[in-house]
């Protein structure tokens, strides 16, 4: 059954792959603002229209109900009036008029109010609607177009440059009807009381409409300069970025600086000749609309004091004529905007456009229905005659490998090894050559299909923000079901968002399966050690951890683990945590990340105030500030501080910027500095004698203002869910200096798991860890990339230069079982590493490569 | 771990810091790392990646390489505080070429290469401290063959 995606429901979700008539190129320059609006929103314009329309008649009824109460109401005699069945004396009847007048003002305000909000709605969708075009077209950029544009500059256009089309957009098609037809009411009001008066209240309207366009079209020039500048600037800073170590490594520091300074005045004069552009129009503008008044009232009283226009109508025509203003002025405003929204427009959109867009369908179009559809499955076709551009030269003669064979590529560059692999995994094309998987060319099959098909483990695969297990599940993102894409919150909900429990625990005993034997799970039981436990955990593990706890203790009382643990000892300060901890000696909040978030607790700021124990903190702030801002004097740029443990170069330019004004409200900021201080970390200062007594004596004060049950001090005996894992095993922390050793630590720990049979338990928690990315070796990645690849159980395995000799034969076994019948290609180091394989693709130094059958022995799959 | 005053003083037994201001040591202890080590204990393997160079503040290390025809460790020097070490392959962006190992407990403090590099990039006099330092080793060097 062809699946239902989100963006094809309706006309405002999402938006542009699969939009009926209208896909993706809507918004890659090929139409304007106006159809894009149009075609994105026409339901709501319509409505929007229909609102308008609404107003108009309780618009003329404001005008027209002031001039019938000061000329029938007010100046029309004492007389009864009759409405209908009533007889109204005049009070009545003024009463009456001004009762419909309110009610008119009302609600007429009333539609109005719902009419901007409606247009901001609208605005909003189509905003949304057009950066998802956007991230639509991103996906669909050709490799090499994507290996050109930096993220930065990407993200710029995306984000920040279409940003002010969203107002203009929900109204483009609503705001000249609205407007226009309000001027008509009010211009038809003051026809009605007067052609003259209404001849010299549009009298300078023709001036405008020729003169503004006029001087509007040289700022729609400047405006596309400033764009282009605005851009080349954020290419500038996306370099500087990138390229931050070249630029220090040489000194150049100072020039880039230069440079931008450079770039930023560019942007600054094109701004000021905008903002001289724009204030003339907006002068000319009020000129000669001031210009009507003037010939409106010496005609208008004319007209009154010959007896040919009654005063209510001036008064009326003169209300009218104020309110023509607010009209006019808006579209003449929003004649501008045409201009500026409309390059806008273009100028985004165009950054977009590329003609070798891999098409719409591939892309999006879902695995099994489509032209392109179908599952690839067979044997693995591989003829290059020359490689994709870009790429080392490569040239293979037509080889064809069986399902279930092992292939090691020898040989060559990495550079033609990888062009290989690329074009094997079909993520590059070759410019002349075959590849295909079960007959099918990956070359134009549908991007889902592929994804299920084949793995690929490259030397650095992605690591996304969320959690390890969401990680090592986007493999099965493309054979997965797409599930109610509105309601994700996860990839696990995407995957199956109706499995029950059941379903959860077996595919979480499939990936620690998997991750276990391609050697993941020590790195799953590290991420985990430094976890803190949730409430339940700590409860459901406290017997098997306060066993484990007690082995390991004597574990590191032998001689080889001598020093390597800092304890948590209640007469003592424990060098190797914050000073802030040491004086609680305790987590007292498991979700707070660090101390900043302790001490914004009102409970915990309290109780550091009446101990005196803030005071504390001040003086030690203080004392540290002091040193940083020597350290920060003598370090110049500051390049030496980027990347300290604990402290970002901000952070030290704030506490010696303290230094300078300090007074009696900046305690709490010293304190904040006081908090953080590490004596292992931050050898600057050290805590002298006194300080020490007097740490452990406001320790025992706070101990008291804090105990209250949930409040688990260091030094006790359970289980305590807002110390990590690790620190909870070893009873206090590893040294710092003896990080040389700290390998020991994790094996003694990791092995005492394995012992107590508790590791796969501990390894579970490692797969909800987030923020683990800077924690992995690049091989701990590349056996995600293996996990990722193996869980989706693919036909095609393409290991392109990961894992050394030792590694890879021991995992060659491993995933033949773990990927049955799968064609598994690999890069392998040397003629040993090809022993093994099946067939041998060997590239010779020219990039010429051929195919054959490998001597060495081999091992069946199953 | 020792005191600041310990540390400082042990730096400026170090040749490219003898002639270096308070404030420019203080930044190499904060931007750098105390580490301990014990007899036997490897403070960087050959062909290791040089990401950081050691001065030695306490013990002695030695510098030993494995000769690839004999299959064993060759000994070329022994080292003590005030030492150098690891400053060749990071500067010239190569492997280690050389395993150093604590003879007894060791303190050092190490220097991650972004900040030695600022370092020297900042203050003339430590650079051509090291320059100097070099060149004696390599007339020691051409000297002994």
């Amino acid at each position: 059954m062809r699946a239902e995606w989100p963006w094809r429901r309706g006309e405002d979700r999402a938006g542009t792959p699969g939009q009926p008539g209208l896909r993706g190129e809507a918004v890659i320059g090929q139409v304007s603002l106006l159809r894009f609006v149009w075609v994105r929103s026409w339901r709501s314009q319509i409505g929007i229209l229909a609102l308008s329309a609404l107003i108009f008649p309780l618009t003329y009824a404001t005008l027209e109900l002031p001039k019938t109460i000061i000329n029938d109401a007010i100046g029309g005699g004492p007389g009864p009036r009759q409405i209908g069945p009533f007889t109204l004396d005049q009070l009545s009847w003024l009463l009456v008029l001004a009762g419909a007048l309110f009610l008119c003002v009302l609600t007429a305000n009333l539609l109005k109010w719902r009419l901007n909000v409606w247009i901001g709605e609208t605005g909003d969708r189509l905003l949304r609607s057009l950066r998802v075009g956007f991230l639509a077209q991103i996906l669909r950029f050709p490799a090499a177009r994507l290996k050109r544009e930096r993220p930065g500059d990407l993200v710029q256009r995306l984000m920040g440059e279409v940003e002010p089309l969203g107002g203009f957009m929900g109204g483009v098609i609503a705001t000249p009807v609205f407007e226009a037809g309000l001027l008509l009411i009010y211009a038809g009001f003051v026809f009605a009381q007067s052609v003259w008066l209404g001849l010299a209240t549009i009298a300078m309207f023709p001036l405008q409409a020729w003169l503004v366009p006029l001087l509007q079209a040289r700022i729609v020039e400047l405006n596309r300069l400033r764009a282009r500048r605005a851009r080349e600037t954020a290419e500038f800073v996306s370099e500087t970025v990138e390229q931050i170590g070249e630029t220090r490594v040489n000194g150049a520091s100072g020039w880039r600086l230069s440079e931008g300074q450079g770039k930023l005045r560019a942007i600054g004069a094109v701004r000021e000749a905008l903002l001289r552009r724009k204030y003339f129009i907006k002068g000319v503008n009020n000129v000669l609309n001031q210009l009507s008044p003037v010939m409106f009232y010496a005609l208008g009283g004319w007209l009154v004091i010959d007896g040919q226009l009654e005063i209510g109508s001036l008064v009326a025509v003169v209300a009218a004529q104020r309110e023509m203003a607010g009209p006019w002025k808006a579209l003449l405003t929003f004649v501008q905007h045409v201009y500026d929204f409309g390059s806008r427009f273009a100028f985004a959109s165009q950054s977009f456009a590329d003609a070798e867009l891999v098409a719409d369908e591939r892309v999006f179009g879902p695995a099994d229905a489509g032209p392109l559809a179908g599952p690839l499955a067979g044997p693995l076709v591989l003829e290059i005659q020359e490689a994709a551009p870009g790429a080392d030269a490569l040239s293979l003669a037509r080889a064809e490998f069986a399902p279930g064979s092992r292939i090691a590529v020898l040989g060559g560059s990495d550079g033609a090894a990888g062009a290989l692999m690329a074009a094997a995994a079909g993520l590059e094309v070759p410019l002349r050559g075959e590849v295909s998987l079960g007959g099918r060319a990956l070359e134009s099959a549908n991007l889902a299909a592929l994804g299920a098909a084949v793995g690929y483990v490259g030397q650095e695969p992605a690591i996304l923000s969320r959690t390890l297990e969401e990680n090592l599940l986007f493999g099965l993102l493309s054979t997965g079901r797409p599930g109610q894409a509105g309601d994700v919150r996860t990839l696990r909900d995407w995957i199956d968002p109706d499995a029950g429990p059941e379903a959860a625990e077996a595919r979480t005993a499939l990936l620690l399966d998997l991750a276990d034997g391609a050697g993941l799970t020590p790195d799953l039981v590290r991420l985990a050690l430094g976890c803190r436990l949730t409430e339940e955990q700590a409860r459901l593990f406290r017997p098997a951890l306060l066993s484990l706890r007690g082995s390991l203790q004597d574990t590191m009382a032998e001689a080889a683990y001598r020093d390597l643990v800092e304890p948590w000892r209640i007469g003592a300060v424990n060098a190797e945590a914050s000073i802030l901890e040491n004086l609680l000696f305790c987590w007292p909040d498991r979700e707070a990340a660090d101390e900043a978030a302790l001490l914004a607790s009102p409970k915990i700021a309290r109780a550091l105030r009446r101990t005196g124990a803030e005071r504390f903190l001040a003086e030690i702030g203080r004392e540290l500030a002091t040193a940083f801002r020597e350290v920060v004097e003598a370090a110049g740029d500051g390049a030496a501080l980027q990347g300290l443990e604990g402290w970002r170069h901000g952070d030290l330019l704030m506490a010696a910027e303290l230094l300078q004004r300090p007074s009696r409200a900046d305690r709490r900021a010293f304190a904040a500095i006081g908090a953080r201080f590490v004596p292992a970390r931050d050898p600057l200062i050290a805590l002298d004698m006194a300080q020490t007594e007097r740490l452990l004596d406001l320790r025992a004060a706070l101990r008291d203002a804090l105990d209250e049950p949930g409040v688990h001090f260091f030094d006790t005996d359970g289980v305590d869910p807002s110390q990590s894992l690790f620190d909870g095993l070893l009873g206090g922390r590893r040294r710092r200096s003896r990080r040389v050793a700290w390998d020991r630590i994790d094996d003694a720990v990791q092995g005492a798991l394995r012992t107590e049979g508790l590791e796969r338990a501990i390894a579970t928690i490692g797969l909800g860890t987030r923020g683990f990315a800077e924690a992995l070796s690049a091989v701990a990645r590349q056996r995600i990339g293996l996990v990722r690849a193996l869980a989706k159980g693919p036909r095609l395995l393409v290991l392109d230069h990961v894992f050394g000799r030792a590694e890879h034969a021991r995992l060659r076994d491993w995933m033949m079982d773990a990927a049955p019948g799968a064609i598994i290609l690999y890069a392998a180091v040397d003629e040993a590493a090809a022993e093994d394989a099946d067939m041998v693709i060997r590239i010779e130094a020219t990039g010429e490569a051929a195919a054959h059958p490998a001597s060495g022995p081999r091992r069946t799959s199953g | 771990m020792m005191s600041i005053a310990e540390t400082l003083e042990g730096l400026r037994d170090c040749a490219i810091f003898r002639s270096v201001d308070a404030a420019a040591l203080k930044l190499a202890v904060l931007t750098g790392e105390q580490l301990r080590y014990y007899g036997d204990e490897v403070l960087f393997r050959q062909d290791e990646p040089g990401d950081s160079v050691f001065i030695l503040l306490a013990g002695r290390v030695e510098v030993v390489r494995q000769d690839e025809d004999a299959g064993e460790e060759r000994l070329i020097v022994h080292l003590a505080r005030g030492d150098l070490v690891g400053e060749l392959s990071l500067l010239c962006n190569a492997p280690r070429n050389a395993t150093v190992r604590a003879l007894e407990p060791v303190t050092a403090l190490r220097i991650p290469r972004q900040t030695f590099l600022s370092l020297l990039s900042d203050r003339p006099e430590i650079a051509l401290a090291l320059c100097n330092l070099l060149a004696m080793r390599l007339r020691r060097t051409t000297e002994q063959f």
